[in-house]
């Protein structure tokens, strides 16, 4: 940096207090370029964008207190797109599985993706592929004025009933997130009086393993788990 | 260093203490070390625990729930040597700045509730800016925990967003492994704040884990080392057809002492550099090759090289705003190379055309031999000229009449003129930390302390006092604005107490100048809140405080003073009353084009 100690005297009073020196901003040459508002370099004449996309991330994670908590707040400090997160204990009473359907651009999948993953507890994360086993549960209480009809559309949709009463039935649905949205939308027409819904639980398909770290680790923790714990812990859903 | 006088327990305004009374779950009482030698307990596992990582300082204030560990300290025979500081912010920013100086982890202690909330503040510092520092906090026993206890604050929940990972010792056999592995961590990889809370009862407990475990990193913990082979390929390809490339070198090459092998790189492929404020020193801003900092009061040539590259290698930074401006106009021509230890920080903000997954020092050496391989590396004598002709079309000068008040960039010149080379400056946060970025010339890393990321006010000072003991051979001077200042001027009790010779430079406005020049430029200078109209004095503030006490009004006092101040024994404060309408440019208003730097505020 200069150690010059100029003189003063400029004519303008900025110019004079500031002392810097130069072409002011509209006087040089600027570059043509531009980002997207992700940082992506785009054709000024073709903005790109990256649309949302609806999909499913699972995460095996350690099966200690804090990490619902710790996951939790990384979705919403980080403002990620959330629709729903389960999570529930595996083969492994060391580890618990999480599964979160998440609303987000490509570039946002990604760092979902890689926050998660840098979460000490976190073991492994992977986006589901589309092929992925994934299921909802609705556990619905529905007015009892037309059992047969109740019935008809319980069947439809096989839905089991959990509970009847002058008044009401209590059925349960399970199922892809949109089977549970119609049969929920079929159930409408009865009157729903109460409802609760789970959020995605979700396998990869076959024999390929739903995260990366469960053929090698996990896998090989269960072994030696089976011979030494009789009993699995209860699944940290209310760890905190 | 004089050994650190026996605090009593933290005072708690308006109530009379009586944890003591209702926090002991037991008659348990820590056992006589010298009638039972094996038998241990949690504090003293945790002690242990820092003595077998290495840790030879400790930062920290007294109190109920961490009263345990304090007395295990004072037992121990090769603990850390304790530094009392006089406010729980300060412990944690001396814990950051000893973080940053030694590369070591900086560790902090306080107790619970309003001890543990206090380090908050220092405990975010870190985090943003990746500075490895290990917060022990005391907590209530744990048949208190959920209870809201006297002092009891959740501790974990409320750090959990801006730790790397925290604990709770819940049990005195998990005392010395966490903090075994919360120090371990804090340094790995990418840097960055741990905290163990040791509830009262786990510390008092006997163990039998009493030789200080052997620490180690969590499971499953990975730091990338290289980057793959194929990306470094691909990235080499890029800079060797690039005509206009450039390196951003942020913190991260500080935190892999990656400046070697980044000065080796730089030279021989004759690369220019830019840096981010973190990585001010990564190489020498003298360097014929350095552009010194970009982003929001860069200087114009780092703006435009910026602006104008076609090929940016960007290392170890995250991109913060401050830095890109608005990110549709950053870099906007550029291929961008990226290099992070921290995968989560590729295309965050903007997208890198070449990520390089690894340690920065490691993979700066494999693009190095990579590039070395390519014929046609060289040869950027064009782009070279024009870095130097922005270079000369926009010189940091400043004006510096006789008839107006001193200038500050003068003082920050004259300061840097009469220190050697290797002196370390600490900063608070406002208009004095971009001067001190500005005006004084950075050789080396681990020279440049200072709050970047989250722009802690009152960070200088107790910045200070870790850099001092961190480097006790090392000139430190600490520059802070007047408001700055004020956030944490009671510690200077501890640099007095402790003989610490740092020295404080307060860049004096009578305002928060920073957002003073902001009302200036966008509130259409309406000054609320900002100038303070009347202000303590300083010189006698210092001297009550025992330190010694300068005012410095004059150009021509100006060295005679400095001189004065470096040459007194022991801490020392200069109140520079500096020019009040000094602003900081040049400037890139936020969310603006680097390109379009303003040189003065008719420009915004």
């Amino acid at each position: 940096m200069s150690r010059e100690r100029a003189e003063g005297g400029f004519a303008d009073r900025d110019a004079k207090r500031d002392g810097l020196t130069g072409p002011g901003p509209d006087e040089r040459e600027r570059p043509s370029g531009r980002r997207s508002k992700e940082g992506v370099r785009v054709d000024p004449d073709a903005e790109a964008s990256h649309p949302e996309r609806r999909t499913t991330i699972s995460a095996l994670v350690k099966h200690e207190p804090g990490v619902l908590a710790e996951v939790a707040g990384l979705v919403s400090r980080r403002r990620f797109d959330i629709d729903s997160l389960t999570v529930g204990q595996t083969t492994n009473p060391e580890t618990a599985r999480m599964t979160l359907t998440i609303e987000e651009p490509e570039p946002g999948v990604r760092q979902v993706e890689k926050q998660l993953e840098k979460l000490v507890p976190v073991i492994s994360v992977r986006e589901l592929g589309r092929d992925a086993v994934r299921r909802e549960l609705a556990v619905l209480k529905v007015h009892d004025d037309r059992p047969a009809a109740v019935e008809s559309v319980a069947e439809m949709f096989d839905a089991r009933t959990l509970d009847a009463e002058p008044g009401t039935v209590t059925v349960e649905v399970t199922g892809s997130s949109a089977e549970v949205d119609r049969a929920i939308e079929a159930f409408q027409r009865f009157g729903v009086r109460e409802l609760t819904r789970t959020g995605t639980a979700a396998l990869a398909r076959g024999t390929e393993w739903t995260t990366d770290a469960e053929e090698e680790r996990y896998e090989r923790q269960r072994i030696d788990a089976a011979s030494s714990h009789a009993t699995a812990p209860e699944a940290p859903t209310n760890d905190d | 260093m004089s050994e650190p006088a026996p605090a009593a327990a933290r005072p708690t305004e308006g109530e009379p203490r009586h944890d003591d009374d209702r926090a002991e779950p037991s008659d348990e009482q820590p056992p006589d070390h010298d009638e039972q030698s094996t038998a241990t307990t949690g504090a003293d596992a945790a002690i242990a625990a820092l003595e077998t990582a290495g840790v030879e300082h400790v930062f920290g204030v007294q109190g109920g729930a961490i009263m345990p560990v304090y007395d295990a300290l004072a037992e121990a025979d090769a603990a850390p040597t304790h530094v009392t500081m006089a406010h729980e912010q300060a412990a944690a920013h001396a814990a950051d700045a000893y973080g940053q100086v030694t590369g070591e982890p900086g560790v902090c202690m306080a107790t619970s509730g309003p001890g543990a909330t206090n380090l908050v503040t220092g405990i975010a510092d870190a985090d943003m800016d990746s500075d490895p520092v290990v917060a022990l906090t005391g907590q209530v026993p744990t048949e208190f925990l959920g209870n809201d206890a006297f002092q009891e604050t959740d501790t974990v929940g409320v750090t959990r967003p801006i730790t790397k990972q925290n604990y709770v010792a819940g049990e005195a056999d998990a005392v010395g492994p966490s903090v075994g592995e919360a120090v371990e961590l804090a340094a790995a990889g990418r840097p960055g704040p741990t905290l163990v809370d040791l509830p009262k009862d786990a510390t008092t407990a006997e163990t039998t884990s009493d030789a200080g475990p052997e620490a180690g990193l969590p499971e499953y913990y990975e730091a990338p080392e290289r980057a793959d082979e194929p990306a470094v390929d691909a990235a080499a390809d890029a800079l060797a057809r690039a005509e206009r490339p450039l390196v951003l070198a942020g913190g991260g090459v500080v935190k892999a002492e990656a400046s070697e092998e980044l000065r080796a790189f730089v030279e021989r492929f004759d690369v220019p550099v830019v840096t981010t404020m973190p990585g001010i020193g990564t190489v020498p801003e003298d360097d014929e090759r350095c552009l010194s900092f970009a982003g929001m009061h860069g200087t114009g040539a780092a703006n435009l090289a910026v602006s104008h590259t076609d090929c940016l290698f960007a290392i170890g930074t995250r991109f913060d705003d401050r830095l890109t401006g608005g990110i549709e106009t950053f870099a906007p021509e550029a291929e961008v190379i990226h290099a992070d230890v921290d995968a989560a920080e590729i295309s965050k903000n903007v997208e890198a055309d070449y990520p390089l997954v690894g340690d920065a020092a490691a993979v700066v050496g494999q693009v190095h031999d990579a590039l070395e391989a390519r014929s046609d590396a060289d040869g950027h004598d064009v782009w070279r000229e024009q870095c130097r002709e922005w270079e000369a079309t926009y010189p940091m000068t400043y004006a510096a009449p006789e008839d107006e008040p001193l200038k500050p960039q003068f003082v920050v010149e004259a300061a840097d003129a009469a220190t050697p080379d290797d002196a370390i400056v600490t900063t608070g946060v406002g208009q004095h930390q971009m001067w001190a970025a500005q005006y004084w010339t950075y050789r080396d890393p681990r020279a440049w302390v200072s709050s970047h990321g989250l722009g802690t006010m009152g960070y200088g000072l107790p910045a200070a006092i870790g850099a001092k003991v961190a480097a006790p051979d090392r000139e430190v001077v600490c520059f802070e604005g007047d408001g700055s200042f004020m956030m944490t001027l009671q510690e200077l009790s501890v640099a007095a107490r402790e003989n610490l010779d740092v020295t404080v430079i307060i860049l004096n406005n009578e305002a928060i100048g920073m957002v003073r020049q902001w009302q200036d430029a966008f509130f259409e200078g309406r000054h609320t809140a900002s100038e303070y109209g009347w202000m303590p004095e300083f010189e006698p503030i210092a001297e009550a405080f025992g330190a010694k006490g300068f005012t410095l009004e004059e150009y021509d006092e100006v060295a005679d003073t400095l001189e004065a101040a470096f040459a007194h024994d022991g801490p020392s404060v200069v109140d520079a009353r500096i020019d009040p309408d000094e602003n900081v440019y040049p400037m890139v208003p936020s969310g603006g084009d680097n390109s379009g730097f303003a040189l003065s505020e008719g420009q915004l």
